[in-house]
Parts: C-alpha cells; structure tokens; sequence
C-alpha cells in the first residue's frame, strides 16, 4: 500500500460558491444552483454557473491564450494551496500537476470554430487556448510546477482519474507533493448543443428550475451541466507539517468495455471492490457514498444496482446521496468537486442529501439514501466518492476521517 | 488622433499595458508583450483599421513605430 496520502489543501470555485466551506454551506442547507441559460437556437437549458468573475486571477495581460477554463483551474489551484499554507517550494521539480477535464477549452473552440463557419477569421491563439492541456498549462506557469504535468481527458472520470493518479506518484515517489483535481467550463452554446443532441439533458423544470435535477427520483428527466474547479494538496504522511484534512485512503480505476455511453454494473461493481481493497477495507466500514448519480434515466439505477451488489446485506445502511442535484454535473470536474464535499461530509460528520427527489425510483431503492435534509453522522469515518464516465471508465475514490 | 496613438490606446484598452512604460521604438517584450501578445494584437489591429495585416508582421515588425508606418501604407478594407 505504500506509505498514507494526506489532503493538506482544497480549493473549490463551483456554482455553489468561491469556496469549499461556503459551496458546503449552501449544500446542506438544501440550496441548489441550478438555473436557466438560454442559448440562440436553442429551447432553454437549465445550467449551475459559476457567477464570479474568474478571469480576475490573472491581469488582462496574463489573460491572453487563456480562457475560463484555464482561469478557473488556476483559481482553483491557488485557494488549494493557501488553505495547504504552500506558498513557495525549494524545488519545483518535485511538484506535480495532475489535471481532469473532459473538454478542456471547449469554450474556445466553439467560438472559433463558430466565427470561422460564419465566414469570419479564426482567431490566432485558438489552439493555446483551446488545448485540452491548456489549463494545465497556465496553471504550471503561474504557480511554477515544474515536475510533471499532466492532463487527464477521461470524460466525467476525468478529476477522478487525475486524484487516483496523483496519488500514486506520490506512492511511486516520482513527486513530493500532488496537486490535483478537475476543472469543467462546458457552457458554451456548440458545446451545450452537442449535449443537448445527445438528449441527455434535463429540460428547466416548469415549477422550480433549481429541482430540474432529481437523482434517482422516478420523475428524474436527465443530467444538469455545470462548470468549475475543484483541486487538492497531496502529500505523503511523512512530509505533512500538520494532521491532513483527511486521508486520501485508496482508488481504483476499472473500464466497463462494453459501451459508448451506457454505464454497466459489471464495471462499477470491479471498480468499487478495487477501491475498497486499495483502501483495504470492507463494505461496512464505508458510512457515505457521494453517487455519480448523475439523474440520468439509464444511469441511476445501475449505479444502485452496483452498490447493492458490492455491500450486499450492508447496503441499506450506505447512506447515498447525489449532490449534483445541487451544482449540477461539473464532467470533468464532477469528480473532484464531489470528492471535496465528500471530505467535508467525513470532517463536519454530515452527510448531505439528493435534492429535488419527489418519489424515489424502485430501481435505485435497497440503500440508505439521504434524501430531504442533511443527516448527522457522528460516526462517519471512511466515504466513497463515485465517477462512471462516458467511455465506460469508471472511478472511485475512499477517503478517511483524519 | 495618430496611428501611433490609436496602438498604444488599443494595448491599453486590450492587454491593460499602461501606457507610460509603451516604448514606441523599443521592442514589444520590453512592455511584455510577448509573440502570442503580439499575434492578439494584430489580430485585433485587423478590425480596429479596417486593414489585413500581413501575416509575416508577426515576426518582422518589432515595435510598434514600424508597425504604424506599416498600418499607415495599408489599403483601408471596404
């Protein structure tokens, strides 16, 4: 197993809020922050924004190539860092980046290609900025990482994907400290339109558009999008100057191989056990599961199915909750966002609800899912943090009370 | 107002360069634009004139008096 990976920073910009605690804040108060967008041509969507200014983490010099995805990545990044109290390394070359983002600068792209298509002119830092490493990029720059950096395009198990990795090189010794995560800005009008063709997105809810997303709720109509940046401090036991903000305990990372798009019990059940055995522990000692629970008609219930098949008699006593009901599906930044809440349900002893469920789906039923308002859990000492990805690879992540 | 001064407003308003340091006879990296900058800033230069600026002024001009004198000779798009 390799010597414990402590958390010694998060760092959180998502439609909740600028910060982890005030993103938590919001959650387990049962706010949600699903809104509507509209975009030309197409029926209204509903969206979770981020509505501070992003870009103001660099000057408008420092801007140029850049874009929100970048912008929010580095936002994101330097909260990580102060809340880890690292300031300045003595050598950058044993720091590393390890960066999710299914569709990097797609924003760009989208614009580019839009203005080239109309009969205009491309402009000329579209590929800097676009690049799916890109953020990675301007991240390295500006916080000066100079080991490695690298980019993990993995869908909706993208952050995921880049914290499971993040963790081995640190195991592997390859760097001393892991700064890793996901960062998402998918709200661009091509980029939601192609979501929206795939007919996966939830239409605004007619009565409350902050419900349009209902995780395992028999009515559920589709997932939400969102945009943001989650990302952590990795660091070995033995190089943390003060107890961690809890233990990144195990991962595993499992592909489905069977299909596209629809998610398959027998990949997630693997990835599930992997996880736990990297943890090495059992069924019962997980207190919480963050679901990928994406309120996806297909989705929802194999993800139940797997968790029922994997804790077995203990099932009904996994508390399950889905909080992207609450900021919607970040893609590639999902899995690091949820794994941020996931260290504050272990650390406040709180575990927060799916929102916007009126009747659970008899499919997704057989678990302790926690649904209306947060539960206490006192108890709460190991949590998983589930991500099944487009492309049929699948994530989990256990984290520890420290 | 001059062409000089329309550039040296133009990096201002875009890049946020103030306008004391902009050197019109010094190169562009001595106010920090660098290549990418300078490519943004050509681009921008394209719709602010009304010109198409040759894409070779991206690695032949240096500073902004030469690329003035060679916004100054260019045709006016209609």
């Amino acid at each position: 197993m390799g010597p414990r990976i402590g958390i010694a920073g998060i760092g959180v910009t998502c439609p909740l809020g600028d910060s982890l605690e005030a993103s938590w804040d919001r959650l387990v108060a049962g706010e949600g922050a699903v809104g509507r967008m509209a975009f030309e041509g197409l029926p209204d969507i509903a969206a979770a924004q981020v509505t501070s200014d992003v870009s103001r983490v660099l000057t408008r010099l420092q801007q140029v190539g850049t874009e929100r995805v970048s912008q929010m990545a580095l936002g994101a990044v330097r909260k990580a860092l102060a809340d880890a109290r690292l300031e300045a390394w003595p050598d950058p070359e044993r720091v590393g980046l390890y960066l999710g983002t299914g569709m990097g600068g797609a924003a760009t792209m989208d614009a580019g290609f839009a203005a080239l298509h109309g009969g205009g002119r491309i402009p000329p830092l579209t590929v800097p900025a676009g690049m799916v490493n890109g953020a990675s990029a301007v991240v390295a720059i500006h916080a000066d990482i100079r080991g490695p950096v690298l980019t993990y395009a993995v869908a909706c198990a993208s952050g995921s994907v880049a914290m499971a990795e993040a963790a081995h090189a640190l195991r592997r010794g390859e760097v001393d400290i892991a700064i890793c995560g996901g960062v998402e800005a998918p709200l661009a009008r091509g980029t939601v339109a192609a979501w929206h063709a795939l007919r996966t997105l939830a239409p605004p809810d007619a009565a409350d558009v902050a419900r349009s997303c209902r995780p395992f709720s028999a009515d559920r109509a589709g997932l939400v999008l969102g945009e943001g940046a989650a990302f952590f401090v990795l660091r070995r036991e033995t190089d943390l100057p003060v107890p961690p903000r809890a233990w990144f305990a195990g991962a595993a990372v499992r592909s489905d191989a069977l299909h596209l798009t629809n998610p398959q019990v027998r990949g997630q059940v693997s990835t599930l056990k992997a996880a736990l055995a990297a943890a090495g522990l059992a069924p019962p000692d997980i207190g919480y599961c963050n679901a990928h629970g994406t309120a996806t008609v297909a989705g929802d219930p194999v993800e139940c199915e797997a968790l029922r098949a994997v804790w077995g008699a203990d099932a009904a006593r996994l508390r399950v909750s889905s909080t992207k009901a609450a900021h919607g599906h970040l893609l590639g930044a999902g899995g690091a966002l949820e794994a941020a809440l996931t260290v504050m349900a272990l650390r406040q002893g709180l575990v927060p609800a799916t929102l916007g469920v009126s009747a659970l789906d008899e499919r997704c039923g057989g678990l302790g899912h926690v649904l209306g308002a947060a539960q206490r859990a006192p108890d709460l000492r190991h949590a998983i943090s589930n991500s099944f990805a487009f492309g049929g690879t699948n994530a989990a992540l256990v984290f520890s009370r420290a | 107002m001059s062409t000089l001064d329309r550039l040296t407003h133009l990096i201002h308003d875009k890049f946020g360069v103030d306008t004391a340091t902009i050197d019109a006879d010094a190169p562009f990296a001595s106010y920090n634009l660098d290549s990418l900058t300078v490519a943004e800033l050509m681009f921008e230069i394209d719709d602010a004139f009304h010109v198409a600026v040759p894409d070779e002024a991206a690695t032949t001009v240096t500073t902004l008096r030469q690329l003035a004198t060679l916004i100054d000779g260019l045709p006016e798009k209609v």
